[in-house]
């Protein structure tokens, strides 16, 4: 029980102060700042309870199961975080919909939301930010990097025989 | 038994996911990806749980001693799922890997601007993403206009509406 209640207490503080930071000024890299909380909170943790001599409240095991179970609910934080922070074609379609209430909405209304400038510029400027592509005379060009990541992906599609889609 | 035994049953778990996947995404099935992905999760949890009562640390242990580890188990295991399924998800339907694998088939020389557009632009994502819709029962056509059914994407959309709202105070 203590593992179990201390891996969701660890979780629950992390958010708490990534809630707090953020409501107090939200910072311009968000998710170099998210990995830093979520994984400065449990050494924290560890160095307190070992100045307070407490290291020995469970196993090696159980520590080593907080651990995966933090380091797991932290990837799945950081990947719903992206959501939050950026809204997909989908979504902003599907809110559209919802939107047109019970009238619904043509196509036409769908494409005023599903941008070139809301959805590809953005999704390319970073690419290019994060030295994955380059821009050269005119022409978008992949990097090493974004080349090792176009390869990866090809990788896993054929692995798990999975269809490109947009 | 080795304690340590049970800090790996997740893995456990999401080798049996990822296997499972690699099989059932070869059966000739009528079902997408994402119900094919269900499934596999599905058998990667019926892991973890077999392993979490058989082979359970303190096998005289009562329910109430045994189900703390069990469910730390499965909470752990349905992270790492969540994390597998949006690895192969973003093969499908993620933007910047769908550019980033138009990029590498265009070639050394790339791709200009306006060309990216004209292959992959609002046209070519509204079309597949309502259909991706569509047949996955998010939405519904009547009479050539788009209805709402309130599934999985509308309330992962009212999740992150309110996540947005609580962390960075702005509306959608």
């Amino acid at each position: 029980m203590a593992a179990l209640l201390i891996a969701l207490g660890l979780f629950a503080g992390s958010w708490g102060t990534h809630l707090v930071w953020w409501r107090l000024s939200p910072p311009q890299r968000p998710f170099r700042v998210l990995v830093a909380v979520f994984i400065g909170n449990p050494v924290v943790l560890v160095a307190a309870l070992g100045a307070l001599g407490r290291t020995d409240m469970m196993d090696a095991a159980e520590w080593a199961s907080v651990g995966f179970f933090h380091l797991g609910a932290t990837l799945c934080y950081l990947i719903t975080y992206a959501g939050i922070e950026e809204t997909s074609p989908s979504l902003a379609i599907v809110r559209k919909v919802e939107s047109a209430g019970a009238a619904g909405a043509t196509l036409e209304e769908l494409g005023s939301v599903v941008t070139n400038e809301r959805f590809i510029d953005p999704r390319l400027a970073s690419l290019e930010r994060d030295g994955f592509v380059t821009v050269q005379e005119g022409n978008f060009r992949l990097t090493a990097k974004g080349r090792s990541a176009a390869s990866a992906a090809g990788r896993l599609s054929r692995l798990f025989n999975l269809q490109l889609g947009a | 038994m080795n304690l340590f035994e049970q800090t790996l049953f997740p893995f456990a778990g999401i080798l049996a996911n990822v296997l499972g996947h690699v099989a059932i995404s070869r059966l000739p099935l009528p079902r997408g990806p994402v119900r094919r992905q269900f499934v596999s999760f599905a058998i990667g949890l019926a892991i973890v749980i077999y392993l979490s009562f058989v082979r359970r640390p303190i096998p005289d242990a009562g329910p109430a001693q045994a189900i703390p580890g069990i469910l730390l188990s499965c909470l752990s295991y349905s992270f790492y799922g969540f994390v597998f399924f949006n690895a192969l998800n973003a093969n499908v339907s993620s933007l910047r890997v769908r550019l980033i694998r138009e990029l590498a088939h265009a070639g050394p020389d790339g791709i200009a601007t306006h060309e990216l557009r004209t292959r992959y632009g609002r046209e070519h994502i509204l079309q597949v993403r309502l259909e991706r819709l569509l047949t996955g029962g998010q939405l519904y056509l009547r009479d050539g206009r788009y209805h709402l059914k309130r599934g999985g994407v509308w309330w992962i959309g009212r999740l992150f509406a309110l996540l947005r709202q609580v962390l960075l105070r702005t509306d959608p």
